[in-house]
């Protein structure tokens, strides 16, 4: 087995026919597989799986992975190595199904069913009286701009991302948009609320101070 | 952290122009190839630099190709020799 191709021979011998390209794709796979398998052993949120689940979710992961490399092996521009060309599609779908596994059965109406940003999201734990007087003032201010400001829509993506960490591909999917609209929208929302804060004369990094 | 100190760090961290996700992913590889080879990419990716700090996917990601590109010796020594 040899990874140390140049990335115009992993390109060459994967756009090959018959045993030069069935050697490459094996060689591919089993590199993935093999660092798929380290990172998801070490992940904490995996700890509950034995060796063998997370050898065949690695064996899963790097399998879809290469199919989509070798769909797409025509868009390597050769910025980087091959393989971290490659590693990074890996990832990304790796991590992407770990996220859709985990929200699966987890509705639009349940993600932005409280868009009101309380009262866990206004838990100021250890400050002082005084402190605590500036950072209601600093919060009562944020609070009055979003909910004047921002558009329904921008409130539930914001909430849905920012308090409940749903990813953005499944959050999109849920909103009917597609991820780079729904970080658009989500954009716009923050440099809104950014702008008219300070229009209200609170920059978020003097208000920042008051709560570190 | 609390939340509210979260989104006030976001807000600080915004910026008019911003890159979204696809093209972070579109850059990711020869960003961490680029810091791995011990470049300064906040200086030479700023936009890159700060949508890490505040997209956690994509930071999630960065990190794990760091981990998987990063891990290669040690790793495929003890493979190979087993």
């Amino acid at each position: 087995m040899t990874t140390d191709r140049s990335n115009e021979t992993w390109l060459a011998d994967l756009q090959a026919i018959g045993a030069q390209q069935d050697a490459a794709i094996q060689d591919l796979l089993s590199w993935l597989e093999r660092r798929l398998f380290y990172y998801l052993r070490d992940r904490s949120d995996l700890r509950r799986l034995n060796g063998d689940e997370i050898a065949q979710m690695a064996a899963d992961f790097a399998q879809d992975s290469v199919l989509i490399i070798l769909k797409k092996s025509d868009q390597f521009q050769g910025r980087s190595k091959f393989t971290t060309w490659a590693a990074k599609i890996a990832v990304h779908q790796a991590l992407g199904e770990l996220r859709r596994a985990r929200w699966r059965d987890v509705s639009l109406d349940e993600l932005t069913a409280d868009g009101s940003f309380e009262p866990d999201f206004l838990n100021t734990e250890q400050a002082t009286p005084e402190q605590k007087a500036l950072q209601s003032d600093i919060i009562a201010t944020v609070m009055d701009v979003m909910q004047n400001e921002l558009s329904e829509r921008q409130r539930q993506a914001l909430y849905a991302r920012l308090v409940l960490g749903v990813p953005s591909g499944l959050l999109a999917e849920q909103m009917n948009t597609n991820p780079n609209a729904l970080y658009k929208l989500i954009h716009d929302a923050r440099k809104r609320l950014k702008a008219r804060l300070v229009d209200r004369g609170l920059s978020p990094e003097d208000a920042l101070s008051v709560f570190s | 952290m609390s939340l509210f100190y979260k989104l006030l760090r976001m807000l600080a961290l915004t910026k008019e122009r911003e890159l979204t996700c696809s093209e972070v992913n579109e850059l990711l590889d020869y960003y961490v190839e680029l810091e791995q080879s011990g470049e300064n990419v906040k200086a030479l990716m700023p936009t890159m630099t700060q949508h890490l700090r505040i997209c956690p996917e994509c930071k999630e990601e960065y990190d794990a190709l760091k981990k998987i590109t990063g891990i290669e010796p040690i790793m495929a020594t003890a493979q190979e020799a087993s």
